[in-house]
């Protein structure tokens, strides 16, 4: 195990550091992050709606929260969180990916994140149309066009047009503009740093007050990055007949690249993965933030917004549901990993917990397992990582690959079967296992069912090799 | 006394807590356990030093990756 060691240190390390250290990769880490406030409170809104509008409908058919005062009201309120949080996600995220990218760089991170937003939203759709056909009489047609200009509405004795400016998509803000917010803002704000640091800015006077001189000298930068993006944006748009290319990344980039991520296949690589670096002493989840949140991330985000948002005139997991066959939505997202793999902490080590405080005769693992409930009840288990340890111990090794991977296998085939809701809310890692599923599916009551499920098989995986230890004390 | 506990980067720890002189918490090493680095704590609160410990190990440029524990004992 030291030789092994000593080759992780000598040649795995260095990779996971350079990853983990990468400056663009840390500033994406930190942009997902940083949108944690309005994205959680968005969340919470979300969560609250699916367990007074969505849950009681499960139980009682009749149930229609729209006609019930106070239930309605909180409803409502609900949904403006959500229009200033989820519903512009992606603009969130355009000025927190700006800014981390600015402060990466070390140069102004205020002007970074203003770059940011401002190349998302050039590139978006500010107008809307669309027309119904049928014949219109006369005399309406008439009334319809005079009131043209205030309305957006024009007729023909053959249809209704409906047209307006200054309507923002909000598909283009939301969950959706992440992959865009992501490749032009990246093009854009790295143009601003490096024109920045080659200082090719506007000079003031040292008579200028700091914050003047400070915005003044970021202009240049900026207005040449956003040039840039424009000049992309206008060559698309001609080469694509009209297209924007927030439509076409989302198309031929995005939703092929999200849709990979449903395989079971790359959800056995991502775990096998996060298991390996946890157990060699590396952290897992915070090399490998860039890939998780930027992947299962999104498409949690998207699914927490047609939860709320509706498809197809449905809400709440039905919507979900009719959006995931569409390719608009998705079964396994980021909140997935935790709600059936990670019960107890990375490895489901609560359940290893509950078999050595069943079956082990080791004085030192019953201590360690007895100081380690607490905590694991809460999905934090460092005392027990490092207490038995599970880190670098052989005999340890085997169950805590292999029971994520099983459990990942549970909770992935129950979702593609039916049998239970996808993840469609956003649970901070802390919330005690099966109450999370609950919560992150929507308020889905077999979801508790499937966590128990996958905890009694870990558990089952785990057992033989704690009843091993006990062996390995008499070795010792 | 602080306990980290760390499978990678051992003497790296070692000598990034040893040659920090940024307060006045001054690091020893005592003893090395396995995964475990016990160190002195020459002047200062050992709660706070297992604090600035983990501080100075995330700030270092492999600190961000690696899977650690720092405390009081």
């Amino acid at each position: 195990m030291d030789k092994l060691t000593a080759w992780m240190e000598k040649h795995i390390l260095p990779i996971a550091a350079k990853i983990g250290g990468q400056k663009h990769l840390v500033a994406l880490r930190d942009a997902f992050i940083g949108t944690m406030p309005a994205t959680m409170a968005g969340s919470v809104a979300v969560m609250i709606n699916a367990i007074i509008r969505d849950l009681p409908p499960q139980f009682w058919p009749d149930y229609d929260a729209s006609t019930i005062p106070i239930i309605s009201q909180i409803i409502e309120v609900n949904g403006f969180v959500w229009n200033g949080t989820l519903a512009i996600a992606g603009l969130i995220f355009a000025f927190s990916w700006g800014y981390n990218l600015a402060k990466a760089y070390k140069v102004d991170e205020l002007a970074g994140g203003i770059v940011g937003v401002a190349t998302l939203v050039q590139g978006i759709a500010f107008s809307y149309s669309t027309n119904i056909k049928g014949a219109i009489p006369k005399e309406l047609v008439e009334s319809i066009n005079q009131g043209t200009a205030d309305t957006g509405w024009s007729a023909t004795s053959h249809g209704i047009t409906a047209g307006g400016w200054g309507w923002l998509n909000l598909n283009h803000l939301n969950g959706n503009a992440y992959f865009t917010v992501m490749i032009l803002g990246a093009i854009s704000v790295i143009i601003f740093s490096k024109l920045m640091l080659a200082d090719f800015t506007i000079k003031m006077p040292d008579s200028v007050p700091p914050a003047v001189s400070k915005a003044f000298s970021a202009i240049l930068p900026a207005t040449i990055s956003l040039y840039v993006i424009a000049i992309i944006n206008f060559i698309v748009s001609k080469v694509s007949n009209g297209q924007l290319l927030i439509d076409l990344i989302q198309k031929y980039i995005a939703e092929p690249f999200l849709g990979l991520s449903q395989g079971f296949g790359a959800l056995v690589i991502i775990q096998l993965a996060i298991q390996v670096f946890w157990f060699f002493g590396i952290h897992g989840m915070n090399v490998l933030a860039p890939v998780l949140e930027g992947i299962w991330g999104q498409a949690q985000l998207v699914n927490i917004d047609v939860f709320q948002k509706g498809y197809n005139g449905k809400t709440g997991t039905a919507a979900v549901l009719d959006a995931v066959k569409d390719g608009k939505a998705y079964l396994w997202v980021r909140g997935s990993f935790d709600a059936y793999t990670m019960f107890g902490g990375s490895g489901g080590t609560i359940v290893l917990i509950l078999a050595i405080l069943i079956f082990s005769k080791r004085a030192d693992y019953l201590a360690v397992a007895k100081l380690s409930v607490g905590p694991g009840l809460f999905n934090i288990n460092e005392p027990v990582m490092f207490g038995l340890p599970i880190v670098l111990n052989p005999i340890m090794f085997i169950p805590f690959i292999l029971a994520p991977i099983v459990t990942t296998a549970i909770g992935y085939f129950a979702t593609v079967l039916g049998l239970v809701a996808p993840v469609s809310q956003q649970v901070t890692w802390v919330v005690p296992p099966m109450l999370l599923s609950f919560l992150a599916t929507g308020a889905d009551w077999r979801a508790p069912i499937v966590t128990l499920v996958c905890m009694v098989v870990a558990f089952l995986i785990w057992a033989p090799f704690v009843l091993s230890a006990n062996k390995m004390e008499e070795v010792d | 006394m602080i306990c980290i506990t760390s499978v990678m980067q051992q003497d790296a720890i070692i000598e990034l807590l040893e040659n920090d002189h940024s307060t006045n918490i001054q690091f020893k090493l005592k003893e090395k356990k396995g995964p475990k680095l016990f160190f002195d704590i020459l002047e200062g609160d050992k709660q706070e030093a297992a604090d600035l410990a983990k501080k100075l190990i995330k700030a270092a440029p492999w600190g961000s990756i690696l899977y650690f524990q720092s405390i009081a004992v």
